[in-house]
């Protein structure tokens, strides 16, 4: 067990990219059910260490604690990465908070054409394309980046839909029976 | 009150922000108040980008359902008029929802507290490789070739807006003509339209002032000369 989690930990240090539950398995010959395990533990032993392990979508990727966002930043003498417009945050929040989210349902809640916004968080990262059951259609879901934009360390950071949205009241003659799938990670 | 200026998001957020403005609930009674609003706002902005002018005009038209609705209590609504007064105020309502969230990840942004990974370090330190090749005047001509492509995309292919003549407009000259001469001949009032259009619209014109008894034509065989008299 321990030997698992180490051989992740070293796989993920090199990789320094986002690596996949299924290469995680081929390359350890473990169980899924096992990996998963480990990266739990892995996740909340790096919690308050300088690397944190982060999840999307059943891959994983080492990054940095946000908390240390300044001094990594002068130190690799970088720029931190621009504030997003109205717009885009705005498009990203119905992405985060819907996930998988298609264009049509990003259009049809913000009233306005999308495509543009839509490639902008694509060309930032901070978005990805998927597809769910209709392979036609083109979906949308948060990326490692999104997390390490927002300095998140885990989806479950974000407060939910219900608590955040608590206060803005349906109008009248309607009972909320719309709730959103919860975020997929 | 006057609508201030400001680059809103679209049309759902200057609706929002006209409704808290009043500090109103979102209902169909409040859509309606701020109509005239809206309309007011869509009018002095001239440069609403091409590509969102239908989104704008889609919920102005919902607007003006519900409040010729809220006007008119009697009016019938179809199936479907029916499902867009009602569902303005919804979708405002889920729209306003995601604004909220949209402001937690707002707060997110504005604490710039962000992380790396190895991999995007790397990215960022080494971002430029020249060929050993580019010379000033090798990247002067990669530019230009560049520029030239870049100018025949944005080449928009234009088209010259006709003049357009309405019924109503013939209708008038044709009565103030009518006036003047006791009897027209249709082809002198066809010589001088401009288009086939002008000409369609002169003849559906005559109808309709035959129509309304103003006018009464007559011809004496297939194809001959039509003879317009005023109707006495």
């Amino acid at each position: 067990m321990t030997d698992l989690k180490s051989m992740i930990e070293s796989i993920l240090l090199v990789a320094g990219r986002p690596v996949s539950l299924k290469e995680l398995e081929k390359i350890t010959s473990q169980s899924k059910s096992e990996i998963l395990q480990s990266i739990e533990e892995l996740k909340s032993e790096h919690e308050n260490s300088g690397i944190v392990l982060l999840e999307q979508n059943q891959s994983y990727l080492l990054s940095t604690n946000p908390a240390n966002s300044s001094q990594v930043k002068d130190f690799l003498n970088a720029e931190l990465r621009e504030k997003l417009t109205d717009a885009a945050i705005e498009t990203l929040a119905i992405i985060a908070y819907k996930q998988p989210a298609s264009r049509a349902e990003i259009e049809a809640i913000r009233g306005v054409n999308s495509q543009y916004t839509i490639r902008l968080l694509m060309m930032r990262g901070l978005v990805e394309k998927t597809t769910g059951s209709d392979a036609r259609i083109n979906l949308y879901r948060t990326t490692h980046e999104f997390m390490q934009h927002l300095g998140i360390k885990d989806m479950k950071e974000l407060p939910d839909f219900e608590t955040l949205t608590a206060s803005v009241k349906p109008p009248q003659g309607f009972a909320d029976v719309t709730k959103p799938e919860p975020a997929t990670s | 009150m006057k609508v201030k200026v400001h680059q809103f998001e679209g049309p759902l957020d200057l609706l929002l922000r006209l409704i808290e403005e009043e500090k109103l609930d979102i209902t169909e009674i409040s859509l309606a108040s701020v109509t005239e609003q809206f309309l007011q706002y869509m009018r002095s902005q001239t440069n609403i980008a091409p590509g969102e002018l239908a989104d704008w005009l889609v919920i102005a038209a919902k607007l003006l359902v519900i409040k010729s609705r809220i006007l008119v209590p009697s009016l019938k609504l179809d199936e479907g008029e029916e499902q867009d007064a009602v569902g303005l105020a919804w979708q405002l309502y889920q729209y306003k929802k995601y604004k909220e969230t949209a402001k937690y990840l707002h707060s997110l942004d504005a604490k710039r507290r962000q992380g790396w990974s190895r991999h995007l370090t790397f990215v960022e330190k080494i971002t430029f490789f020249p060929d050993p090749n580019a010379s000033p005047s090798v990247l002067r001509d990669a530019m230009r070739s560049l520029a030239k492509t870049l100018e025949e995309i944005i080449r928009l292919p234009e088209k010259v807006l006709e003049e357009v003549v309405t019924i109503s407009e013939k209708i008038d000259a044709l009565q103030k003509l009518i006036y003047e001469k006791v009897e027209l001949k249709l082809r002198d009032l066809l010589k001088s339209a401009k288009s086939k259009t002008e000409v369609i619209v002169t003849f559906l014109a005559l109808l309709e002032l035959v129509k309304q008894k103003i006018l009464s034509v007559e011809q004496e065989t297939i194809f001959s000369e039509i003879f317009i008299k005023k109707k006495t």
